[in-house]
């Protein structure tokens, strides 16, 4: 950006340049400290029009009065004034202005000087994405800014990271923030994109930066710059870097073979006590050999030498359980680990080469890119090829233009975690299978390996089975299935093909006008390829295979016309711009089955066609917009204002247009004359804005319209009615959003910062009101509701320690927020919607826990106990139907019931962190560069399902958590998992406060440690810079549970996902 | 020269980018794998579709889920509640909690969803009944899809109360809360009809469909004549305890329809040519069914873990009621394990007393055409109705001779009177329908407790006790009325839930 600007800066003074008479004045402008020769520094004779710039080597010459002043100037550094007081020959060395703060930020359409910005953007530059061992780009945003919640919790390598910025802006919709990639709205995967080839990544968070986005901007923008050459010669650069992945996250504590038999023993027996059958008589049943006893409920007696009839005995005076003292060894103990077919060290590989350089006249930045980028978990890949070309051309002074232009090729293969239970998802199944089945086939008497005809094991699919003439059960848990050997036998598979151009053509005319033409167009083709195999699964025995191919092409199209004028300490510019954009998305879809050739998954290789369509969907957008910013000083004032009219074709015609807009002011305080006497303030300044943008995020491309589906009849064209009605009132929501800010820096700009107050509040939120069932439709989307999120941000950096051999600096960010809902459907003002394990109430926030109340265990008999929902109706009875069978009243006279449909739902916090952000320490000692990043959130609860399947009551053959072992066993026994009990899974596991766990966490996110060699030490190879590093991602996460990633999802969720992997990388950049 | 040359490249540069849209139509989308509610009401082919579309609704799958597919998942999920139903395992889950009797009562359960998809279905034949007199055409056209909207509109709502509703008590009040009768399309949840309004509007329904569709020759099975709407008519009419309507609108409805051949019965229930069939869909290749098939669970030959692992059986106690010589003896293996019968997939395990009554399509496709009513159960509702007319114990013989005949050439026309011959009646029905959804209803409908028989071990033809967790439910009492969806009692503050 800086090097834009100096172009235009060097410009200036070149066709500004007029002979003066008077002597000539020679001289070298060199960076203070380093020496180095600075080239393009302007040089003007103060007063006058007269001015030249340096050259390559730092000299320049000049013709100026000998009484006259000189001004010295180059963005990034300190202005400097010298008196040339008759001399004919003057050396100055420019220091470096640590602020660079007449820095050229990319905004929404065009750039603006740094100082004179009036909206909240953070920036994050490629030398912080570069530490970062990350294949997509957004996950390198995690920690780096305030106010930007990013979750980076998914091992499937290349995915894109959800991203929130200033909290949940919508309720039903996308609260996603648009991506803008070099200019034009971007809606690929970010993976298609080199993370080495972004220049920098601009989060613009409030209305006065993002209006200009209108329908699409009010969850914020992440504007994604890539990098483009510079107007000097040739750089080449060359980055080859290995890595490693391992698992990051560990698995829960779960109970082993010897403590799961007599536990599940107890889930049985404890089932089928009745008031006929006692406990003396239902221990000797569950002990037994019949369908009602242990063995033939859970399948397999995994040890050695042990009777089915003697694996478990109980005390008969207490009938408590133990496993039988001779169960000493297993059948098959080195094949319980169900991890241990699919975890491996992953490997992850780049390299990449660049070039880039230029002339007055153009400017290019080539690259190629690979990533090789292989997880934890097998089958979790992600491969990129990528080139890059930016090229520009400024043949005249009136006239540049210029592509930039990315083509890749994206390959990977991923796991099935499509459904957090689902069979087929290998973390699930890992997970949960008890721990006592194998995960090959064994000779169920000796435990050896049954092996096939070329010796290799074969997995065990849990089937009843006769060996030697003896009949063995089958395994009672996922029966048939088997999530390791689907998930290695199966393929999810895509390949993508995608491009990015942006073209455009700029005419600079009468002076100060500028008009500029950008077409942008996206092509991203997609092709993903899905195998079920036919030994197991919902392939079996056929094996079957999707084809799923799409076509999207997206193209944008502006107009920009800009004016932009300075007299004297006056800056105007005004904008005025045109832009569409279209989507087209095609999609075609083919289902097979039946598979003839092993090994071939392509359609032609299947017998039957299951399934065979295609559709294509248009989006459109236009919008009108303008801007004008003026500014005086400098920055001392500025202010701005933008105005879009927006156009969308997901509306109806009467409803899709709209007006966005935003107002914003700066004020350099610094500037002024009364903060002279304050020296130890640097630079301070304090912006408001005030602007109402949209979101148009994820309603559907036609949610206005009332809608059929083809569902035929047999071969009779039949429709039925969408289940969610259309409403032709529909429009997008709005957000009207407030900030201030205060920049400052101090104490010699060794302390800066900025701190921020945001009030985002969204409007005409659309609600998927839900419709009673009965009237034969589920949601309907309407234009009612409000919220808003409203916090602090604050990003602080200072240098604390700054000598020559060692430096200490620290970064702080923090934010916090208040969501909050104010408003309602009118239907639900009373009694709130409830969606899931959270209910939306005017007054809390989205994500607001409603749950059964859990209060405990009973110490009498091990039963949960719930409050109890002591709701009354119009004549003070309880609306619960009471019942002394399943509900009491306390010593304390809490009312508790054991029944979970007599529950109480009630409050039970929010899944939203109370304060969260990142400490950033980072250290040079002796030229090496040491950074650690530290990601923290503090409050808020996570939902952990996981958990909570761990700790069934019952489900024989299922995984149990070590926190089982403290379940009531015993009257009078006081803890907070009831008895183990198989027919009470639904009373004692219902969904409740009991899985809710504090989601605060600690993550080491990254550290990287790096060394350049010296210019010097390197002048023998012939290579301008050489940098060696090492950087970890995912180093170590805190949270208040072992296997739980408290930040895997922002509603609390925590599922069965493919943990994210902890990844170590080495890496070596040469700069020729 | 040099700079004309660069003016015709920066023209040409600009025109490439020049506006592309500004056109009024720029902003006007629509989707191409939907189609527009104004195009399904503007004709008769239109109305035609979207009645086509509700014969579809009965085969389609709800809530993404296995055990809701299509109206087959919930007569399965019904039977699984019943008596003669056996689990022999518990290693797959499918219909095990609605077998144990918690999903029914379970607020938040898939189970109790039938409530949204048979609304769902209501919704989309109020459509056509309130759009259908303003399109233009022959009347008698527009007659034959009304009718059979209004026969649907009945056939749900009777389900609808079925479940949700305490029972209907024949010769009582009947004011117990029932089920909103859904009659307009509307955004807004109704309150709940009581139990005797809804069997009035049901009966209203019946009575318009039935003028409606006179005369109306169907193009297959799948469409709902006359005989369709008479057959419902006597299905609702034995759950009124209305017998003399009962066995008139059975018989009425039974004419013109012949019983299988023996060889028929193998086809295993999954053929709409079936000409025992009255009403049944047809399910075409390419609407496979997957793994929400009913045939997925209960077929011997589709290869599903539920098939394989988890075979169901019928219950030793009914099975013993069967005659040797009755055709239908067949459809079970008693001694499944030691004859190695019947077919099985290779890694497939076998329970006594297994069934084989129905295929599907092959191991490979879980299609089938379910019955929604065969002329059967004409025969069983008319013998049953009249059995229990004082005088017409004859007549009932008569026609409980016709099916049993046919099922068993050597059957004896019945000795039995009274109790006796209406519970060989029942025996019959059960035997005959065991598995097409009507055990548990008939339980409710004649206030009798579930008794399941019991055996200590499984793949005996009983049930066992840690399997079934329910195995003995006295007649009575809120646990045989089905909680209504969480997502009804949220939304709807005109309705109340079922008391625990």
């Amino acid at each position: 950006m800086k090097k834009i600007s100096l172009i235009f800066t060097v410009m200036l003074f070149v066709f500004q340049g007029l002979a003066a008479q008077n002597i000539r004045v020679t001289g070298t402008v060199t960076e203070k400290g380093t020496g180095t020769p600075l080239p393009f520094v302007g040089i003007q004779v103060k007063g006058t029009t007269t001015g030249a710039t340096t050259m390559d080597n730092g000299t320049y010459v000049l013709n100026a009065p000998s009484n006259g002043t000189l001004v010295f100037s180059f963005i990034g550094y300190k202005e400097i004034q010298v008196q040339i007081a008759g001399r004919t020959a003057i050396n100055v060395e420019l220091e470096q202005d640590a602020l660079a703060l007449e820095e050229v930020v990319m905004v929404a359409y065009g750039t603006a000087k740094k100082s004179s910005v009036t909206g909240a953007i953070s920036s994050v530059n490629s030398a912080s994405i570069e530490k970062r061992p990350v294949t997509n780009a957004l996950a390198a945003l995690s920690g780096t800014s305030a106010g930007v919640q990013v979750n980076t919790s998914y091992g499937q390598p290349g995915s894109d990271p959800a991203i929130r910025i200033r909290g949940f802006g919508s309720i039903n919709y996308s609260s996603a923030p648009l991506i803008v990639l070099d200019g034009a709205p971007y809606n690929g995967a970010m993976s298609n994109i080199n993370p080495a080839d972004i220049e920098s990544i601009n989060i613009l968070k409030d209305a006065a930066s993002t209006a200009l986005y209108g329908s699409r901007g009010s969850n914020g923008v992440v504007m994604i710059t890539t990098k483009k050459g510079k107007k000097e010669k040739l750089n080449i650069s060359a980055t080859v870097t290995q890595g490693f992945s391992q698992r990051g996250l560990p698995e829960y504590d779960r109970i082993d073979a010897y403590q799961y038999y007599p536990i599940m023993w107890e889930s049985l027996r404890n089932s089928l006590i009745t008031t006929t059958r006692p406990i003396d008589q239902a221990s000797a049943l569950a002990s037994g050999t019949t369908s009602n006893g242990i063995v033939s409920n859970l399948g397999y007696n995994p040890f050695t030498g042990i009777a089915n009839g003697d694996i478990v005995q109980y005390d008969p005076a207490t009938f408590a359980s133990k496993l039988n003292p001779n169960a000493t060894s297993l059948l098959w103990g080195d094949d319980l680990d169900w991890y241990s077919p699919v975890e491996r060290l992953g490997s992850r590989t780049e390299a990449m080469v660049s070039a880039n350089g230029g002339s007055e006249t153009a400017d290019y930045y080539m690259s190629v890119g690979l990533t090789k980028d292989a997880g934890w978990l097998k089958k979790t890949n992600y491969d990129r090829i990528s080139a890059r070309a930016n090229v520009n051309f400024t043949p005249r002074k009136w006239v540049s233009f210029g592509l930039n232009l990315n083509a890749s090729y994206n390959t990977s293969s991923s796991a099935n975690t499509d459904s957090n239970t689902g069979y087929a998802n290998p973390i699930y199944f890992a997970r949960n299978v008890g721990p006592i089945y194998p995960v090959y086939q064994h000779n169920r008497l000796t435990g050896e390996y049954i092996l096939d005809e070329q010796g290799n094991k074969l997995w065990d699919l849990g089937a009843a089975v006769t060996q030697g003439g003896v009949s063995y059960l089958a395994r009672t848990h996922n029966n048939g299935r088997h999530g390791i050997a689907e998930h290695l036998l199966n393929i999810i598979d895509f390949q993508r093909n995608t491009i990015q151009a942006r073209a455009y053509t700029e005419f600079n005319f009468l002076k100060d006008f500028k008009l500029r033409l950008n077409h942008s167009f996206d092509i991203n083709n997609y092709l993903s390829s899905t195998y079920e195999n036919k030994l197991v699964g919902d392939g079996a025995p056929q094996g079957r295979s999707r084809k799923n191919s799409s076509l999207r092409y997206t193209w944008t199209n502006q107009q920009i016309l800009t004016y932009n004028k300075t007299l004297e300490k006056h800056d105007i510019n005004v904008m005025v711009a045109h832009e569409s954009y279209l989507n087209t998305y095609s999609e075609f879809y083919g289902f097979r089955q039946g598979e003839i050739i092993p090994g071939n998954t392509e359609l032609i290789n299947f017998t039957t066609t299951n399934d065979i369509y295609s559709y294509l969907d248009n989006h459109a957008v236009e919008g009108y917009l303008a801007r004008a910013t003026y500014s005086y000083e400098s920055g001392r004032y500025t202010a701005e204002a933008s105005y879009r009219r927006d156009g969308s074709s997901k509306f109806e015609s009467a409803m899709r247009w709209g007006n966005f807009w935003s107002v914003g002011a700066g004020w350099r305080i610094d500037k002024e004359n009364f903060m002279k006497s304050l020296t130890w303030i640097d630079f301070l300044k304090l912006r408001a804005s005030y602007g109402l943008n949209g979101n148009d995020g994820g309603i559907s491309y036609y949610a206005w319209q009332v809608l059929y589906n083809y569902n035929n009849n047999a071969a009779e064209p039949g429709y039925i009615q969408s289940t969610v009605p259309g409403n032709p009132f529909l429009k997008w929501e709005t957000t009207i959003q407030t900030d201030l800010g205060l920049e400052f820096n101090m104490f010699g700009n060794r302390l800066r910062g900025n701190l921020d107050w945001f009030n985002k509040q969204s409007k005409d939120l659309i609600f998927s009101v839900p419709l009673s069932p009965s009237t034969g439709y589920t949601t309907q989307d309407r234009n009612i509701g409000n919220l808003y999120n409203r916090g602090w941000e604050l990003d602080m950096t200072g240098d604390i320690i700054n000598t020559k051999n060692f430096s200490f600096a620290l970064n702080l960010n923090a934010t916090t927020y208040v969501n909050k809902i104010t408003r309602l459907p009118e239907q639900n003002r009373e009694n709130g919607i409830i969606s899931g394990n959270f209910k939306r109430l005017e007054g809390g926030s989205i994500y607001d826990y409603w749950l059964r109340q859990w209060y405990g265990v009973d110490a009498d008999n091990g039963n949960a106990l719930y409050l109890f929902d002591d709701a009354k109706d119009a004549n003070g009875n309880y609306i619960m139907t009471w019942s002394d069978l399943d509900c009491k009243t306390l010593a304390d006279g809490t009312i508790v019931t054991s029944n979970q449909a007599k529950a109480k739902y009630d409050w039970a916090g929010s899944s939203i962190p109370d304060l969260f952000g990142s400490i950033t320490p980072s250290f040079k000692i002796f030229g090496v560069d040491v950074s650690v990043q530290l990601n923290y959130s503090i409050g808020g609860k996570a939902y952990d399902y996981s958990y909570a399947a761990l700790m069934s009551a019952g489900g024989f053959g299922a995984a149990k958590s070590v926190d089982i072992l403290n379940r009531w066993t015993t009257p009078g026994q006081v803890t907070n998992v009831p008895r183990m009990d198989n027919s009470k899974i639904n009373e004692f596991n219902a969904a409740s406060t009991r899985w809710l766990v504090d989601a605060s966490y600690l993550a080491v996110r990254n550290i990287n440690i790096a060394y350049n060699f010296s210019p010097r030490a390197l002048k023998t190879l012939d290579i301008k810079g050489l940098r060696i590093y090492a950087a970890a991602e995912n180093i170590a996460l805190f949270s208040a549970r072992k296997g739980m990633n408290p930040s895997q999802s922002f509603n609390g969720d925590v599922f069965n996902d493919v943990g994210f992997n902890r990844t170590v990388t080495f890496g070596v950049n040469v700069n020729f | 020269m040099k700079k004309i040359k660069l003016y015709i490249l920066a023209l040409a540069a600009g025109v490439l980018l020049v506006p592309q849209s500004c056109n009024k139509e720029y902003l006007e989308t629509a989707p191409t794998d939907q189609l527009s509610a104004s195009l399904v009401f503007n004709s008769l082919t239109g109305a035609w579709g979207a009645i086509n579309g509700v014969h579809r609704t009965m085969y389609i799958q709800y809530n993404s889920s296995q055990s809701n597919g299509g109206f087959a998942g919930m007569y399965l999920n019904l039977d699984m509640m019943g008596t003669d139903i056996v689990f022999n395992t518990t290693v797959n889950g499918w219909f095990r909690s609605t077998y144990q009797w918690t999903d029914h009562r379970n607020d938040r359960s898939t189970l109790v969803l039938w409530w949204n998809n048979l609304y769902r279905l209501v919704s989309n034949v109020n459509q056509i009944i309130t759009q259908i007199d303003a399109i233009a055409g022959p009347e008698a056209e527009k007659n034959a899809v009304k009718g059979q909207a209004l026969a649907y509109r009945a056939w749900a709502h009777f389900m609808l109360v079925q479940l949700y509703a305490d029972r209907y008590v024949p010769g009582g009040a009947n004011s117990q809360p029932g089920v909103p009768y859904m009659e307009e399309i509307t955004f807004e949840g109704k309150a709940r009809n009581t139990v005797a309004e809804v069997y009035t509007k049901i009966n209203a329904d019946l009575t318009a469909a039935l003028t409606a569709l006179e005369g109306y020759t169907r193009a297959n099975k799948s469409h709902i004549n006359k005989s369709v709407v008479q057959a419902m008519q006597a299905q609702v009419a034995l759950v009124q305890g209305n017998w003399d309507k009962a066995a008139t609108s059975a018989n009425a409805a039974r004419q013109g329809y012949s019983f299988m051949s023996a060889a028929q019965h193998l086809e295993g229930y999954s053929k709409q040519a079936n000409p025992e069939n009255l009403w049944a869909s047809y399910v075409q290749e390419d609407q496979t069914m997957y793994f929400y098939s009913f045939y997925a669970y209960m077929s011997n030959n589709f290869n599903s873990t539920a098939i394989r692992q988890s075979p169901k059986s019928i219950t030793k106690v009914l099975y013993d009621k069967i005659a040797a010589t009755d055709v239908r003896r067949g459809f079970w293996y008693p001694n499944a394990v030691a004859d190695k019968m019947p077919f099985i997939q290779s890694n497939g395990v076998r329970y006594n007393y297994m069934s084989s009554k129905f295929q599907a399509v092959s191991t490979s496709d879980s299609r089938g055409d379910f019955p929604w009513i065969r002329v059967a159960e004409m025969y069983l509702i008319e013998a049953e109705a009249l059995a229990r007319q004082t005088g017409k114990e004859e007549q009932a013989k008569d026609v409980l001779f016709l099916l049993a005949k046919n099922r068993d050439p050597q059957y004896v026309r019945s000795a039995n009177t009274g109790q006796a011959l209406i519970d060989e009646i029942l025996t019959q029905r059960r035997i005959e329908l065991w598995g097409e959804g009507r055990n548990w209803t008939d339980l409710k409908r004649l206030n009798l407790p579930l008794v399941r028989p019991t055996a200590a071990n499984a793949g005996q033809g009983a049930h066992v006790e840690s399997y079934a967790i329910k195995v003995n439910v006295p007649a009575g009492g809120t646990i045989w009325t089905w909680k209504i969806p969480k997502s009804e009692i949220d939304t709807n503050p005109n309705l109340d839930q079922n008391p625990e």
